[in-house]
């Protein structure tokens, strides 16, 4: 397997390296969105609300959603045989994690109880309809793409990438079922894990790039698997994988000998 | 300014809202316990659950019936525990009612707040001031306890968005007694049950 990979990267590395006056380069901008399967964390506070059977259908449980939104700037340098392209940038994500109370009966609430605090026999719940949570991360992309059928206007690609991730900013938002407990949300967001600094993650996907070589185009990329490597990385849900979609506009840079 | 505003909505519905209902709250959320897998799993949530093994049989809260009820007359305090005989399943289409009154003398709370005073309390059901009964379909008996006790671990006075909602009484049970001259064995009971005053009676 190790051979192989650097079989891979020995071809590629010489399909860059030689001639390089005659090597197509663009700069791109992209943006996508993934979603992303994820796993709850185990939250002490939050009051279970299960069937009440062992097989029954969930009326009024917890759901989680995760989804990732990006937009970005990446070069992409081809190899001699156009076949391969490097791209690497920089890349500005934000992770928007939810939980909050599914209804699939309407005569289900739509809130769930959060356990505030405990001083002696006095106990008070929190009625608290969602909790959200938004992360900014910078990113470095690494992607490389296989173009295996090459038409003059059309051309059909599959891609590997990964990504380091830098936390800029974490903001957690509880939205109360009473407007007047948002007095107490400082508290309470203290509870609710932070994600980390770095996070990671591996991708493949498979697309079309529409324009013609040494022109300007545009990808079209569905991204699938989306792996995380560090999924204890986020703090209210554990982000485990998805799959999304990815736009790329691109156009040519010429050079001197161009 | 809107700081004040959210202390001054506050006050208003701590003032306004005394005794508002908690209809979620109301509901039993059962969740079984990984070592004994008929009963429900101990808690302090306020879930409305109870189970207990009547020998080999199981004694536990349903969906259909309110859990608990407390009672407080002639200066005594009956603390009901109303369920089903048999586990709960699909397939059961008939299941018997069952109930454990826990009968204490000399104990009458005036109203369902009052009984956070059984805060760590256990009773032991030997006392002559504790009374067992037992009542399973239309036909009731008084249990001659031989040992045994009912531990009121935790009392919790429950606040919902400032408002006082009900008293969380969660503990444990078990005894031995005497049922129709013949003796039989209460073992591993829980229970995790709110009491407001929609199931707080005092005549």
């Amino acid at each position: 397997m190790k051979i192989k990979f650097i079989f891979i990267l020995l071809c590629l590395s010489m399909g860059f390296v030689s001639a390089q006056e005659q090597r197509q380069k663009y700069i791109g901008l992209e943006t996508g969105i993934t979603f992303i399967g994820n796993e709850m964390k185990d939250m002490d506070f939050i009051r279970g609300d299960i069937p009440s059977y062992t097989m029954g259908y969930s009326t009024n449980s917890l759901t989680s959603l995760t989804y990732r939104r990006f937009i970005g700037i990446k070069p992409e340098i081809f190899s001699l045989n156009n076949k391969f392209g490097i791209q690497a940038g920089f890349r500005f994500s934000q992770i928007f994690n939810s939980v909050g109370k599914s209804k699939y009966w309407t005569n289900s609430s739509d809130y769930f109880y959060w356990l505030y605090r405990q001083e002696g026999v006095n106990t008070e719940y929190l009625k608290v309809k969602e909790v959200n949570q938004t992360s900014d991360y910078l990113g470095i992309p690494i992607e490389i793409r296989y173009f295996p059928i090459k038409l003059d206007l059309f051309q059909v690609f599959i891609k590997v990438g990964a990504e380091i991730n830098f936390l800029l900013l974490s903001k957690t938002d509880i939205v109360f079922h009473d407007d007047a407990m948002e007095l107490y949300q400082d508290d309470m967001v203290k509870k609710v894990g932070q994600p980390n600094v770095f996070s990671s993650s591996i991708y493949g996907a498979g697309g079309i790039r529409i324009g013609k070589e040494s022109k300007p185009s545009i990808s079209i990329e569905a991204c699938l698997p989306y792996l995380f490597l560090t999924s204890e990385s986020s703090g209210l849900v554990n982000p485990i994988a998805g799959g999304g979609f990815q736009i790329n506009l691109q156009i040519p840079i010429k050079t001197k000998a161009q | 300014m809107k700081r004040h505003l959210l202390i001054f909505s506050t006050l208003i519905v701590i003032i306004v809202g005394g005794c508002s209902k908690e209809n979620e709250l109301q509901k039993s959320v059962l969740l079984y316990d990984d070592e004994f897998p008929d009963l429900p799993a101990y808690s302090e949530w306020g879930y409305n659950t109870f189970g207990v093994y009547y020998d080999r049989e199981v004694f536990i809260s349903n969906n259909s019936i309110v859990p608990a009820k407390v009672i407080v007359t002639n200066n005594s305090t009956s603390f009901v525990l109303d369920g089903q005989k048999g586990n709960m399943n699909y397939y059961s289409d008939y299941w018997n009612v069952m109930s454990i009154t826990f009968k204490m003398s000399g104990f009458a709370p005036g109203q369902y707040t009052d009984l956070i005073v059984l805060n760590d309390t256990t009773l032991d059901l030997k006392n002559p001031a504790c009374q067992v009964l037992l009542s399973i379909d239309t036909m009731v008996y008084r249990a001659n306890i031989l040992s045994g006790g009912l531990m009121f671990k935790r009392a919790q006075n429950l606040t919902v968005d400032k408002n006082q909602i009900e008293v969380i009484l969660s503990g444990y049970f078990e005894f031995k007694a005497l049922i129709n001259d013949k003796p039989v064995t209460f073992s591993n009971g829980r229970f995790d049950v709110g009491i407001s005053p929609d199931n707080f009676y005092n005549y």
